[in-house]
This record gives C-alpha cells, sequence and structure tokens, in this order.
C-alpha cells in the first residue's frame, strides 16, 4: 500500500517541477503592476485612495497634469489665466473624444465639478474641490472656475491627484443609471476598461484614438498584493513588472538580472509634529529646540533608508513652491539639546508620549523608535502608543492627539502645508502663533507668486526660530522593476503608463 | 503520577525546554547579554555571531541594531504570561458558565449554551480584531480578548460533565444532608472535573501561544516597545530573504516553545484520560 | 427528519440573530469612521457633513433596528468604501475562500487518515511515533510562519510556485498547505486514538473472528466507527479554516471573503463586517446542524436521546 501511494505522489511533484514557470516568456506589451490594495470603484469621485487613483489616472484625464519636474502641463486643457482674482480660466483642447466616441467639452467640465461638489452625491474628497463655487461655460471649448476668495493653489485641486476633478462624460452618465461608471467607466484617457475581477485584478487595454498619441503599452494589469514579500517574489519570477514600496534591503538584490530598482524623493514629509496646546515641556521654546538638535536625522536616513529620501530643512517638501534651498535644518548636536533642557529647567530631562499610526508609511516604525533611541540619549523618554488606523482617526478628529506626534502630510504648496498645520484653530494645528497666523492669512489671498514668496520667507523665518516642528525628510518611493522597462516614477506616488515602453 | 509522568522521554524533554522558557521569562533582562531596547541604527541586521561595542551578538541584530537574542529572551516573558493568563481567565469565566448550565439546566443553561453557540459561529480573529483594533494594544486588553474569546473550550465540556455528575450517588447524598448548591459545586463538582480542566488547558496553552503571536504579526498585539516573538516576526517579515534571522529565529522559538507545550499536555492527557471514566467522590 | 430537523434550525436561526446583534455592537464600540474617509486636509464640518450623510449621528438603537430590519430582508447596506451593496461583495468573494478551505481540508484528510490508521496499527513502533510527530509539528506550527517560510522558499529562491493570486492549481498550492498543516495535526491526533479505541472494540474483534480479511476490518468496520468523534472536530475545523483563511489569504494575496474581512476591520467598514460575520455564522451554524444530524444518523446508538 504504501508504495501505490507514493508513486502517484512522486508523479505529481515531478509534474509540478516540469511545467514552465509561470508569465516570464509572455508578449513584451503588457504591463502589471502590484499595489497594496484593490481599487474601490471606477468612478473617480467616489474613493479616496491611491491604488484607486492610479487605476483611474489610466482611463480619465484632468485639466491639467504634472509632468516629471513637478511643473503643471496641459492635458485636457490648453492653457489658463485669471481674468480676474475670483476666475480660473481653462482654454480646453479641441478634438477629443471619451472612450464611447462621445465629444469632449466644456460641458463635461461643468458635468464632472458639479456633480462631486453636490452634497449628494457624497464624494469623499470633496474638500479639496470645495474651493470651486461655480462652473460657468463661456464657450464650447473655454471654461470658468469661479471661487469665493482669490484661491492661488487651484491647479493643485484640479489635476490627477485631487480624484474628483478627472473628466467624466455627462452623456454617457445621463443615458444610464447615474452609478454608471462605478463598474463601467468611460473616458479620455489612454487605457480603456476591459474587465475587474474584485481582489484579483484590473484590465485595460491601450486606447488606439488617445488624444496623447497611443500608449506603447497595449495591456495594463492593476493586481492588489498587500504583503511586501509577496509583491517581490512576484517580481522576481516575473509574474509583476512594477512593485512599489520596496524596502531599502533589498535594493541590492533586485538591481541585478532580469530586474532593477527605480528611486525617487517623494513630495510626501516625514516630521514631527509637538502639541504645544497642552500643558508641558513643549510649550517652551527651547524645548522643541532641544529635540531638533537633539535627532541625527542624517544617520537615520542613511541606516534606514539607505541614503535615499531627501533631507527637508523645514516643513515643506524641497520642490514646494516657495522652498529656498538656502534654509538650514537645526544640525545634529545632542550637548546643545542637553544645554538647552538644562536652562528650560529639565536637566534630567522628561517623560513624554508619542502617539502615531505604524506601517502606513515606509518604515514609519523603525524611524519612530530610531528617533526615540536619540532622544533618550540626550534624557527625554517617550512612551510611543501606535494606534491602529481607524483608532488613529478617531482621536485626531477629536483633537486628542497629545506629545509627540509623528506623522505624514503632503503638498508642493506653504499653503497646502502650514495653514493646516500650523495655523491656530486648524483641526490638525496643535500650535498656535498670532505672527504665522498672520502671515500665512496673507500668503493664500493673492495670486502673485514673488508676493507669497516674500511672505513664506518671512513665515519660514518663524517656523524654524520658534521650532514649531521637527522636519525629518521626504522618503524615497522605491519601484523594483521589470529590467527592460522604462518607465519614469513620479514624486506624488502616481504610476503613469504613458510614455512607458519596453527596450 | 509524577513518576508515571516521567517515566516518557518525550515528556521530559518537553518539561525541560518550558524550564528553559520559564527561566528566560522570569529572570529576562537579567539573563539578556544586551539591553533589549538598546538600539544601534548604525549596525543593524548584523548576522549571528557579530561582534558589537559592547560584546558579541550571538544571534544578530534587528532592523534597529538590537540584538535578537536578548529580544528572544525577554520576549518569553509575553508570550508565555499572555498565554497563561489568557487560559487562566479562560477557565475561570469557562468553568464557572459550565458548571453552572449543567446544574441548573433548564433556563440558565440553554441560555448559556445559546450564547457560547453565538460566539463561537464568529471566526475568532475577525472577534479578536475587531475588539483589540477598537480598544487598543495592550496587555491587559489582548489577555482579556483571548481569555474572554475562549472560555467556550471550558464551558461545553464540563457542562456535559455535570450533567452526568449531578446524578451519581454522592451528588443526591450531598443534597440529602441538606448541602446547598454552592457547596455542592464547590465542593463536590468542581474537583471532579478537575481533570478535564486540565486537559483542555494544556491544549489551549499552545493555541494561545499561537493566537497571541498572529495578532502581534497583524499590529494588534502588544505595544511594539515590548518585545514579542510575533512581534518580532512581524518586524523582521521584510528582510527574511537577506536577513533571515530576525524572523526565523523568534518563529523558531514559537514552534519548538508550542511543541514542549503540547508534548507536556498530551502526556497528560494520557495520564488524566482513563481516570476520567471512574470518577471518585 | 423533521422531528430532528426543525428544533435545531429554530435554534440555529436564534443563534444568527445573536449573531448579528453582537457584531453590530461590536464594531461600533469605538466609534464611527467617518475621518477615516476623507482626506487629511477635510475640516471639522466635512467630517460632520460625511456623518450626517452617513446617518451615524443617530442613536444607536435607531441604527440597531434600521440594521436588523434589513438584515432580515437580506439587505445588509452599502459598503462605506466600495459604494455597492455590501452582501454582494462577501457573497462574490465567498467560492474562493471555499475552494481554498475545501482544498486545505481535502489536504488535511488525504494526509492524515492514512498517516492515522498506519499509527493506529503500528501502535508504539516507530511508525506510530513518526505519525505523532506529524501530528506535533502540524500542531505547532505558527501558520503566518509558514507562509512566509514558503514564500520565500518556492517562490522567491527556488522560482517554483507563484506567490499569489488565483486562477490556476498551482496559486492554490502555498495557501491551502499552510491553512492544511494545523488541521492534519489534530485530525490525525484524533483519528488516531479514536482507531486505536474502535481497535480494541468488542465489534472489531467479532467482525475479525468472521474471518473478514483485515484490511476490510480496518477500512470499513473500524473507520466507520472512528470517524464519528472526528466529525465534531472536522466541522469545527471547517470553521477554523474560514476564519484562520483571514491571515493566509492576506499574504498570498488571494481574493477570498477573508482578505475583505480584513480590510473592512481596518477600515471600519460596518456594513462589509457586519455581512461577512452573518455570513460566516451561516455557514458555521448550518455546518453544525449537519454534523449534529450526521452524527445522529451515524451512530443509532444517539438516536434514543
Amino acid at each position: 500500500m504504501k508504495r501505490r501511494e507514493l508513486l502517484p505522489l512522486l508523479g505529481l511533484g515531478a509534474a509540478a517541477i516540469a511545467l514552465p514557470a509561470p508569465a516570464r516568456a509572455q508578449a513584451r506589451d503588457s504591463v502589471t503592476i502590484a499595489q497594496q490594495s484593490d481599487a474601490y470603484t471606477m468612478d473617480p469621485a467616489k474613493h479616496s485612495d491611491f491604488p484607486t487613483a492610479n487605476i483611474m489616472f489610466h482611463i480619465y484625464d484632468a485639466l491639467v497634469t504634472q509632468d516629471a519636474k513637478g511643473d503643471f502641463q496641459p492635458a485636457l486643457a490648453l492653457s489658463w489665466s485669471n481674468p480676474d482674482p475670483l476666475t480660473w480660466r481653462f482654454k480646453l483642447r479641441q478634438g477629443v473624444k471619451f472612450h464611447n466616441g462621445e465629444e469632449f467639452d466644456a460641458r463635461a467640465v461643468k458635468f464632472t465639478f458639479e456633480r462631486a461638489l453636490d452634497p449628494a452625491f457624497k464624494a469623499p474628497y470633496y474638500s479639496r474641490i470645495s474651493a470651486i463655487k461655480s462652473v460657468e461655460i463661456v464657450d464650447p471649448f473655454t471654461v470658468d472656475l469661479k471661487t469665493a476668495n482669490p484661491f492661488p493653489t487651484m491647479l493643485w485641486s484640479i489635476y490627477e491627484a485631487a480624484f474628483p476633478a478627472l473628466i467624466v462624460p455627462p452623456g454617457y452618465v445621463a443615458s444610464h443609471t447615474p452609478d454608471i461608471l462605478a463598474t463601467a467607466p468611460v473616458g479620455t484617457g489612454p487605457y480603456r476598461f476591459v474587465e475587474w475581477r474584485k481582489d484579483d485584478h484590473v484590465l485595460l487595454e491601450a486606447n488606439p484614438d488617445y488624444w496623447g498619441g497611443k500608449p506603447k503599452i497595449a495591456r495594463a494589469i492593476f493586481r492588489p498584493i498587500k504583503e511586501n514579500r509577496t509583491r517581490i517574489a512576484e517580481l522576481r519570477s516575473g509574474g509583476i513588472q512594477i512593485a512599489p514600496d520596496v524596502p531599502p534591503e533589498d535594493i541590492a538584490s533586485l538591481n541585478q538580472g532580469s530586474t532593477k530598482v527605480l528611486n525617487i524623493a517623494s513630495d510626501f514629509l516625514y516630521f514631527f509634529g509637538f502639541d504645544t496646546l497642552k500643558p508641558g515641556p513643549l510649550q517652551d521654546r527651547r524645548v522643541r529646540q532641544a529635540l531638533n538638535y537633539a535627532v541625527d536625522v542624517d544617520a537615520i536616513q542613511k541606516a534606514l533608508l539607505g541614503g535615499l529620501g531627501t533631507r527637508i530643512a523645514i516643513t515643506l517638501p524641497t520642490n514646494a513652491f516657495g522652498y529656498n534651498p538656502a534654509w538650514k535644518p537645526y544640525p545634529y548636536d545632542p550637548a546643545k539639546a542637553k544645554a538647552l533642557l538644562a536652562e528650560a529647567g529639565f536637566p534630567d530631562g522628561f517623560t513624554i508620549p508619542l502617539v502615531t499610526r505604524q506601517g502606513r508609511y515606509l518604515k514609519d516604525k523603525e524611524i519612530c523608535e530610531a528617533t526615540i533611541g536619540f532622544l533618550r540619549r540626550v534624557g527625554v523618554k517617550v512612551e510611543a502608543r501606535y494606534m491602529e488606523n481607524g483608532v488613529w482617526a478617531q482621536i485626531s478628529e477629536k483633537h486628542g492627539r497629545e506629545g509627540l506626534i509623528f506623522g505624514g502630510w503632503s503638498g508642493r504648496d506653504p499653503d497646502l502645508v502650514w495653514y493646516p498645520l500650523l495655523t491656530t484653530g486648524q483641526y490638525q494645528s496643535y500650535y498656535s502663533n498670532k505672527e504665522l497666523d498672520a502671515l500665512l492669512l496673507q500668503g493664500r489671498s493673492t495670486l502673485a507668486p514673488e508676493e507669497r514668496r516674500a511672505i513664506y520667507e518671512k513665515a519660514e523665518a518663524i517656523i524654524k526660530d520658534d521650532a514649531a516642528l521637527l522636519p525629518m525628510l521626504q522618503p524615497p518611493l522605491i519601484y523594483g522593476v521589470d529590467a527592460k522597462l522604462n518607465w519614469q516614477p513620479r514624486t506624488d506616488t502616481i504610476i503613469d503608463l504613458r510614455t512607458a515602453f519596453y527596450a | 503520577m509524577i513518576r508515571r509522568f516521567l517515566r516518557s522521554r518525550l515528556a521530559v524533554f518537553g518539561l525541560l525546554v518550558m524550564l528553559v522558557v520559564v527561566v528566560a521569562a522570569i529572570f529576562g533582562e537579567r539573563l539578556a547579554p544586551f539591553d533589549p531596547g538598546d538600539q544601534d541604527i548604525m549596525s543593524r541586521l548584523q548576522p549571528p555571531f557579530s561582534p558589537g561595542d559592547d560584546g558579541m551578538h550571538l544571534l544578530g541584530t534587528d532592523a534597529l541594531g538590537r540584538d535578537v537574542l536578548s529580544r528572544l529572551i525577554v520576549g518569553a516573558r509575553v508570550s508565555l504570561l499572555v498565554g497563561l493568563a489568557a487560559v487562566v481567565v479562560s477557565a475561570l469565566v469557562g468553568v464557572t458558565f459550565g458548571l453552572l448550565a449543567g446544574y441548573e439546566d433548564r433556563y440558565l443553561g440553554r441560555a448559556l449554551m445559546g450564547i457560547t453557540d453565538i460566539q463561537l459561529a464568529i471566526p475568532f480573529l475577525v472577534l479578536a480584531l475587531a475588539v483589540v483594533a477598537v480598544l487598543g494594544p495592550s496587555l491587559g486588553n489582548l489577555i482579556a480578548v483571548l481569555g474572554l474569546t475562549n472560555w467556550v473550550q471550558y464551558a461545553r465540556v464540563i457542562r456535559a460533565e455535570t450533567l452526568v455528575l449531578r446524578e451519581r450517588e454522592f451528588i443526591e447524598a450531598a443534597r440529602a444532608m441538606g448541602a446547598g448548591a454552592p457547596r455542592i459545586l464547590l465542593r463536590h463538582l468542581l474537583p471532579n472535573v478537575g481533570p478535564s480542566v486540565v486537559v483542555i488547558s494544556s491544549l489551549l496553552v499552545a493555541k494561545m501561544i499561537l493566537f497571541e503571536s498572529s495578532l502581534s504579526f497583524l499590529g494588534l498585539g502588544v505595544p511594539p516597545a515590548i518585545p514579542t516573538w510575533g512581534g518580532m516576526i512581524a518586524d523582521g517579515r521584510d528582510y527574511i530573504a537577506n536577513a533571515w534571522w530576525v524572523a526565523a529565529l523568534p518563529g523558531l522559538a514559537l514552534f519548538i516553545t508550542v511543541i514542549a507545550i503540547n508534548l507536556i499536555g498530551d502526556r497528560l492527557r494520557d495520564l488524566l484520560d482513563p481516570r476520567l471514566k471512574q470518577l471518585e467522590t | 427528519m423533521a422531528s430532528l430537523l426543525l428544533p435545531r434550525l429554530v435554534y440555529a436561526m436564534l443563534v444568527l440573530f445573536g449573531v448579528a446583534i453582537a457584531v453590530f455592537f461590536l464594531i461600533r464600540i469605538g466609534g464611527d469612521p467617518s475621518a477615516l474617509f476623507l482626506p487629511p486636509e477635510a475640516s471639522l464640518a466635512d467630517i460632520a457633513r460625511f456623518r450626517h450623510q452617513m446617518g451615524f449621528d443617530r442613536s444607536l438603537t435607531a441604527q440597531l433596528l434600521d440594521f436588523l430590519g434589513r438584515a432580515a430582508q437580506g439587505d445588509f447596506g452599502r459598503s462605506l468604501r466600495y459604494d455597492q451593496p455590501a452582501m454582494q461583495l462577501v457573497l462574490e468573494r465567498m467560492p474562493a475562500t471555499l475552494q481554498l478551505s475545501a482544498v486545505a481540508l481535502v489536504i488535511s484528510i488525504v494526509l492524515s487518515v492514512p498517516i492515522a490508521i498506519l499509527a493506529a496499527i503500528h501502535r508504539d513502533t516507530l511508525i506510530d511515533r513518526g505519525g505523532l510527530l506529524v501530528s506535533l509539528i502540524g500542531q505547532s506550527f505558527p501558520t503566518f510562519w509558514l507562509a512566509l517560510m514558503l514564500i520565500l522558499i518556492f517562490s522567491e529562491k527556488l522560482g517554483l510556485l507563484p506567490p499569489s493570486g488565483r486562477g490556476t492549481w498551482r496559486q492554490l498550492i502555498m495557501p491551502a498547505f499552510s491553512l492544511a498543516v494545523y488541521s492534519t495535526g489534530i485530525i490525525t491526533r484524533l483519528l488516531r486514538s479514536s482507531m486505536i479505541e474502535v481497535l480494541q472494540s468488542d465489534y472489531v474483534r467479532t467482525a475479525r473472528s468472521k474471518g473478514i480479511s483485515e484490511w476490510r476490518v480496518i477500512l470499513v468496520h473500524a473507520l466507520r466507527n472512528a470517524v464519528i468523534p472526528t466529525l465534531t472536530v472536522i466541522g469545527l475545523q471547517v470553521g477554523a479554516l474560514l476564519g484562520g483563511a483571514v491571515i493566509t489569504e492576506e499574504i498570498f494575496a488571494y481574493p477570498g471573503v477573508g482578505r475583505l474581512a480584513i480590510q473592512a476591520i481596518a477600515n471600519r467598514d460596518f456594513t462589509i463586517i457586519q455581512a461577512f460575520v452573518v455570513l460566516m455564522a451561516l455557514v458555521i451554524v448550518s455546518i453544525n446542524v449537519l454534523v449534529d444530524v450526521g452524527y445522529t444518523l451515524l451512530d443509532p446508538r444517539l438516536r434514543t436521546r
């Protein structure tokens, strides 16, 4: 009996090994991308996360788009101007068709924004576009976006990362049920929707009539794979061609053979916030400065991120509007830190909580732990509280964060970062400074770039001197990629295959 | 009985392993060559037998430069503590319910069995996830969750036994002599279900330790400052391709400990089971 | 037959009802997730507006009654994140999880039955020790660790098996095996001790004395009786497999219902969690009823109860 059982087992085993390895030898016209999660919907205005956004950006376009350097380029809009401080006028591209043949014109723009701004529609990212009070059609290819107050950061609210700003076809939606886009999307984008097998994959195929030129990659497939190890294993075996969020430790082994590694510093910001609203050591400027001196951010960057990413001098991305390369961060000086602490009345340090999530960003937990290590050396004992996402959201909502707050943020304009984080009364802000409030208000009330630059230069001086935050760095975006694939990553984490091709 | 227990070599092996683990759990920091929280990010992910500033890292360092051996030793504490405490909580709740439900069969018993069925119908991990996610990761919460989701194992068996036991003559006799319900439950029934409790407990400790490590793996165990084996595996999983020791060693520790517990449990069961068939007064 | 089934079905309905209420309160302990769905720069007013639109600002009792009323008609609401009917989302993924659990169960039965039989026959020999070792190892292996190791060895290093997804039978191997290990351990142990007991029973001795071949005695007579107590455990294991698939599905990116559940819990997607738990409860309760009835049918001694 034993032998009779063994033989078929052996046979099965041999067959399993003899069968060819999956996927590698497939035709080189498709790219499979693995993301952390599956899409939530195919309607661009009904979701709130980046994995879905990456898929949306291939099916739809926005009025403007961001290029590799982060500058805004025309997309469905050819040019823009401000006839008055409360109006943004866009001249639209002509001859563009949606996937179903419908013409793109000003009516589509009006429909898109009015739909998403309608409270009954319940767009999760409503607040991104809420500054737009109305959309007026000037002529079939010119449209005005009107705001209640001057809105200098309009372009940030209508490009692809402002999810509800992707343009949808009015005629198509009108002739079907209102939620048709959630399952059968139609856009102007470089790829057409083919199928969506939930939690398994989304399949898109190239749109030959795309206004930007037919993409060279014929098929784009998106697969949700959360576990890092599994993504990397798939990349190695050729099952996928782009794997985001590769840990720095795997770079060496992936940069050879059939795979390579691409990295770019993201727009994202790692920094520590201080709760200066509740009584405690953090209310003293000297303590906050001491904490800035105490942490060797460069060492953390080198050890944990392999030197990748970009150091920031102040809490603002280095490629943001108004960032001055001459700005310098606090240097690493633990002796000075201890001296300042003693001066402020804490010669033996103090204990303080640290509140954050974990697993949300690359190496966030390690960076927190390393920072805690540095603070310990100058006598500051940190009690870390890692919260689960949902709990963090609830506590944040009640303005309940305290002590040291590790967060991520993004925004390529000081108004998008400093205003919500540092203005008195903003619910994400745990800091209050009347002088800074006045400056930040000024900065968002005018559209003139030079004027704003000067204002924000003054603001930076206050923020640095008062040590309102502990800026760290812009983390790197590390992608494992098929060696033969030519593709550029973007700083805002959006994956775009429009210009990708196989060598 | 102890002599009979020791006659099995496997059980003795299990006992010795557990002795090591218990010693590690109790004396943790004093035995550990390094401070388990001591970071040195410049010497992270060093392989076993790497020299460090203050001595050799016998089992290497983890992603933050902390000594793996020291964390393994101190980590034993949480794994064991949670496992044992959760079992104690489960047993207390489960045995109480089981005795009551078996003795007072009409309403209390049925209601209780209804509750256990309801709880059994909800997948454990979902239950634990939902509760821990909301209540927050702390040692106390973890033990409470594990304990309160597993008491069912005791309740059913104890109830079934009690149902049989209460018809026995010695219980009748006690009742005839005027003993009240609490006395009967505590003095007569409880000692007799003792062997079953031991048997179930021995099975459950291993399961609890595995559950705790699963929760730690998912990030819902104890706060990360406290080293636990499950947490170490979770931390190390990104590095298994080039620094395998960070995740593999705690996994091995888990595995061996659970094997040891199972070996001891098996032996206890072999000894106690036949006795279940002849219950004494 | 009806007298067997009816009281059990009524009881099952009550249990399901209890499960629905229990899960409703469990997930709402921590409040509602409005802030989670909105962008980080959303203002408090935005969050309040969202909360009102979703109906979270009503009293708990109102929400509970609403939920129960609709659930009784099969309407479990729409997913907060996907904006599609919650039960539909769960049902879509059930076949995948059922397939995975079924394959895992088959693997564990195929592995444990021969091992248990051999161990029981050759009791106290090396073969028996081997069988016990298998059962011991199976019960002691942390599933998630096993999964990671399998991916490391068979996908990354050897490139033999695909580490994720669903569609080909090769994608099922590693996840099903990871799941099966624990069940194999338990079933082997129980079946072995059951077999040992049965092999010494009068029933088997009688069969042997009648001159029936040894293999027939073992496979037909002994096994049939030994399986009975194991049935309950197998029933329980199905529940464990469905619940335990959660971590396995996550690690192997397997598009099953467990993965949906983990994400739903992280996202506080109430409606999906409710739909998932009630559906799982339905499956488990049904299996329990079946096992119970099967038990009674198989073992004539129990019928007089």
